[in-house]
Formats: C-alpha cells, sequence, structure tokens
C-alpha cells in the first residue's frame, strides 16, 4: 500500500457565526502519488475540506494528518510553501510578469538568480508555456495560460502536494480538455499527490484515482470511478453521478477497471489481437475494438506486456450494471 | 506685471518656495496619519464609521472658522495653517487609502497567503504595489487642493503665495496680486502633473 499522505480523522468544520457544519465527520485517506478529486455542488463542503489541509481554515474537532503529522502543529506558512496551491480565479500577481509570479516562492526563499533562472525555464516547459511570454505581463495571457503559469507558481518548489480548486472551472470546454490531459501527463511524470476540487462529475471521474462525492459536509462515497459509476453507495451518488449517456460513462472508466484478467491460460505476447493500454478509457477501447473488426482487445500495461483482455462482452457487463443501477430510480 | 517681476523676483521666489514646503508638508504629515487611520480601519472595520463621520465633520468647517478655533491653540502662523491643511486632507486621504486596499482583488489575496507569502511579505510585494495607483491619485487630490487653499494662510500670518494676493488687494497693487495668482495656480498645476505622472507609472507597472 502506498504512503498515506493526507488522512482526515473525524474531521468536523464548522464557521463561527453560521451554524452550518462544512464538514461532517470526514474520514479520508489520500495515498501519496495519487490524484483525489472531490466532487459536489457549491456549498457541499469540497472547497472547506481543501483549506483545512493547508490551514486557511482549522478543523473544529478532529485533525488533518500530513505525512503522519497533525497540520496544526506544523508552522503554517512552511506547511504552505510545501503545498502548492491553484485556484480558479488563478490568484496570480497582476502587476508581475509570468516569471517574477512563477519565481514568487524562489525569491522569497531568496534562491540565487541562476538557480531562479533555470527553474523557471524547467517549469514553462513542464506546463508548456510558450518560452516567448516569460517576461509578458499575467494579465495579457489567456485564462489556460494564466492556469498554466498559476500550475508552473505551485510546483516552483517541489511540492509533495498540490491543492486545486476548480482550477479549470473558467476555462472554454477545449482547452480545460487539453489542461486535464496535461496534468493527468505531468501527474504520471512527477507522481505528486493532487486533490483536485471540482463540480464537474465529467472532470472528477477523468482525473481521479479516486473520487471523493461531498454533500452538505459529508463524504458520501470515496471510491473509483468504477465504483462510483456502477457501484453507487448510496441514492445521492447514484442520482449525483446517473448518466443517461452510455458513451459518458465510458469515458470515465479505464480499460484496466473493467478488462477480464488473464486467466491461467495466459496471454500470448505473440497474439493478432489489436493492443490496448490499461489506461486508457473504455471510450477509447471501444473505438479501437469497432475499427480492428475483431472480438477482442489485448491489454497491455506500460512496458508492453499483456495483463487481460477485453471483449464485447466487457462492454456489456458495463451496460447492464449501468442500466440496472439505472432501473432502480 | 514684468516689470514688477524683475524688481521684486527675490521675493516671488522666496513665497513660491514658501508656499511649496508649506503644501508639501501638510500633505506629507496628512499622508502619514491618513495612512495609520486607513491601516486601522482596512483591518478593524469597526473604525471606519467613526474614522469617516469625523473626516466628514472637520472637512464641512469652514477655513476661516477652523483658523479661529485652532489659532488659540496653536497661535498665528505657520502652525496653524499646517494643522489646518493635514485635517482637511484626512478627509480625502483617508477614503482613498481606504479604498486603495479594499479594491485589491481578493482572489490574489487568497493565493498570496495559501501559497505561503507571510503577513509583511504580502504586504510588500503585493498589497502595497497594487494599492500605490490609488493612493497616489488622492494624493494628487489632496496636494492641488492643498496647494490652492495655501493661499489662505496668508491672513494668518503664515506667507506663502497669498500674501502677494492679500497684500496686493489692500494696496491695491494688482501686478502684485496678479503675480500672487499666476503662481498660485500654476504651482498647483504642476503638483497636479507630477503626481498624474507618478499615478500613470504605478498604474503601468499593475495594468502593464
Amino acid at each position: 500500500m502506498a504512503k498515506t499522505a493526507i488522512e482526515f480523522i473525524h474531521v468536523h468544520k464548522t464557521f463561527p457565526g453560521s451554524g452550518v457544519e462544512a464538514a461532517k465527520d470526514v474520514n479520508l485517506r489520500i495515498e501519496e502519488g495519487s490524484i483525489v478529486t472531490v466532487l459536489g455542488t457549491s456549498g457541499s463542503g469540497k472547497t472547506t475540506l481543501l483549506k483545512l489541509i493547508n490551514r486557511i481554515y482549522d478543523c473544529t474537532q478532529g485533525r488533518v494528518e500530513y505525512f503522519g503529522k497533525d497540520v496544526a502543529t506544523l508552522p503554517v506558512v512552511a506547511l504552505r510553501r510545501q503545498i502548492g496551491y491553484v485556484i480558479q480565479q488563478s490568484g496570480l500577481f497582476p502587476h508581475w510578469t509570468v516569471e517574477r509570479n512563477i519565481a514568487t516562492l524562489p525569491h522569497i526563499l531568496k534562491w540565487d538568480k541562476g538557480r531562479i533562472d533555470k527553474r523557471v525555464d524547467e517549469l514553462m516547459a513542464l506546463v508548456r508555456l510558450d518560452p516567448e511570454c516569460r517576461m509578458r505581463s499575467v494579465r495579457k495571457l489567456s485564462g489556460g495560460q494564466q492556469q498554466r503559469v498559476g500550475l508552473a507558481r505551485a510546483l516552483a518548489v517541489n511540492p509533495s502536494v498540490i491543492l486545486m480548486d476548480e482550477p479549470f472551472g473558467a476555462i472554454d470546454a477545449i482547452t480545460r480538455e487539453e489542461l486535464q490531459d496535461e496534468l493527468l501527463a505531468l501527474q504520471t511524470r512527477l507522481k505528486i499527490t493532487i486533490v483536485f476540487v471540482t463540480h464537474s462529475i465529467r472532470e472528477a471521474l477523468k482525473l481521479g484515482h479516486k473520487i471523493v462525492v461531498m454533500d452538505k459536509g459529508e463524504i458520501r462515497q470515496a471510491d473509483t470511478a468504477y465504483n462510483i459509476l456502477l457501484k453507487p453507495a448510496n441514492e445521492f451518488v447514484r442520482r449525483f453521478v446517473s448518466s443517461d449517456d452510455f458513451y459518458e460513462a465510458l469515458r470515465a472508466l479505464r480499460v484496466s477497471e473493467c478488462m477480464d484478467d488473464l486467466g491461467r491460460a495466459g496471454g500470448d505476447p505473440r497474439s493478432s489481437a489489436p493492443k490496448i493500454d490499461r489506461d486508457a478509457t473504455m471510450g477509447d477501447a471501444l473505438q479501437t475494438l469497432i475499427r480492428s473488426g475483431q472480438s477482442r482487445l489485448m491489454v497491455i500495461d506500460a512496458e508492453g506486456g499483456p495483463v487481460g483482455e477485453l471483449t464485447f462482452d466487457s462492454y456489456r457487463g458495463v451496460a447492464a450494471r449501468s442500466e440496472k443501477d439505472c432501473g432502480t430510480a | 506685471m514684468i516689470r514688477y517681476m524683475t524688481k521684486h523676483y527675490d521675493k516671488l521666489l522666496g513665497l513660491l518656495a514658501e508656499h511649496m514646503w508649506m503644501s508639501a508638508a501638510a500633505v506629507g504629515i496628512a499622508f502619514a496619519i491618513a495612512f495609520a487611520a486607513a491601516m486601522l480601519m482596512y483591518r478593524r472595520k469597526e473604525f471606519a464609521l467613526p474614522v469617516n463621520v469625523l473626516c466628514n465633520t472637520v472637512y464641512a468647517i469652514p477655513t476661516l472658522a477652523l483658523f479661529s478655533i485652532l489659532i488659540p491653540i496653536t497661535g498665528l502662523g505657520k502652525t496653524t495653517a499646517i494643522v489646518t491643511m493635514v485635517l482637511y486632507n484626512q478627509f480625502i486621504l483617508t477614503k482613498s487609502i481606504c479604498s486603495a486596499f479594499e479594491t485589491i482583488d481578493q482572489s490574489v489575496l487568497e493565493a498570496a497567503d495559501a501559497i505561503g507569502l507571510d503577513g509583511w511579505q504580502t504586504y510588500c510585494s503585493v498589497k502595497a504595489p497594487l494599492a500605490l495607483p490609488l493612493m497616489l491619485n488622492g494624493v494628487k487630490l489632496a496636494l492641488s487642493s492643498t496647494v490652492a487653499g495655501a493661499t489662505l494662510a496668508a491672513l494668518i500670518g503664515a506667507g506663502g503665495l497669498g500674501e502677494l494676493i492679500f497684500n496686493g488687494l489692500s494696496m491695491k497693487n494688482y501686478n502684485q496680486v496678479a503675480w500672487g495668482v499666476v503662481l498660485s495656480s500654476l504651482c498647483a498645476f504642476a503638483a497636479n502633473h507630477v503626481m498624474q505622472w507618478m499615478e500613470d507609472r504605478a498604474l503601468d507597472r499593475i495594468q502593464g
């Protein structure tokens, strides 16, 4: 089992004066190197959950642990510098250039100029920002580019965790997809832990290794996309994520979750069956399957070794389950 | 008029300088006090209303009335003149400094806090530069109204360009009056322009 990066232990949060519980007995373990998406409507407490991690809010009861240490006992400024933070409005400093924004923390930590320059180069390449906009004012960038700068700023001093609060919420659909794909690729490369708050079901399912569905301060279910979609823990989750569109579900499900594991027979690497990556979505796999004209796909891992197979029956399974669930409505 | 100048240029320059430093001192002191007051209002909202009421009240007192309230305390001369101008300026300056800080985009401050800037770092590298243009705008207004108002200081023997105007009027020396009017207007005009330039520069920096 992977190390625990963040753990909520019986966390309650009530804002003084309101009496509303923004977090109600929250228990959640976030594994190091994973992406956890927190999904909910506005007012569900999802942003509160995020802000309890870097102590913008403090728990009323219970505790949040950061790599085994209660965050309340850690010096708050030092803690925040280890935790990247990206928000919807980007929160960039409008009077600074792209470079200066990215180098906010290195400057404060008094890195020497050469090291800062080098780091800014790396980060701009990492988030795919055009080197030409380095000296430009951040006000002149598009929303998508601003979010790239925001992400680069959050990554500047190699944080172990990044918190993202609806970072792509105000961005057009095409750019959003692009940013999501790049975030996934980046996370795979850096193995960084990401807690990502969103109200978009599709985004939550696409990005999260684990999806936390929040409602009225409570976690209704914290599980994989597969289980959230096909085995909703309760009526709330079922209604929340229920999608009439079967294909929508296929975009969120990964091949590895729906494939048949290789039996004793094992896979023949020389098989002529077309190959599909285990991390591909079921939607992509379906396209591959139909185009190939064959009846099965060989599922391979990152090294190209066979790990399972996918047939039309696998899809029938998914359809049957989602129909069954819809049928109970 | 030209003859008057060639004959009295030393006196004109002396009064001009006096006028300028009196106004500058008044605005400088006023800014320091208003800044402290505005920071208090910005941090503790409960102070905002009483401070505003006080500033409005003082601003509503006519200049000559304020002089006569102050003369028994601070006597005739520059002190009273400067104190009066400082008091009037609180009205403009507390408001503009306060709104300069209040209009900073909350998401920027939230981000600064969340990524680990401490209070002082946020203040120096984010709040102050972002608030600067509006603060300078306040100083500009304060300075031009002070330069104009400072002519009245001559009434209580505090000197400045008002002396040319009031003495000239009583001695029917209209050349002298004209120089008083021209110089004080030029002075206000120049102050306004210098401040406008500074404000534009500050605005350029944050809006680039």
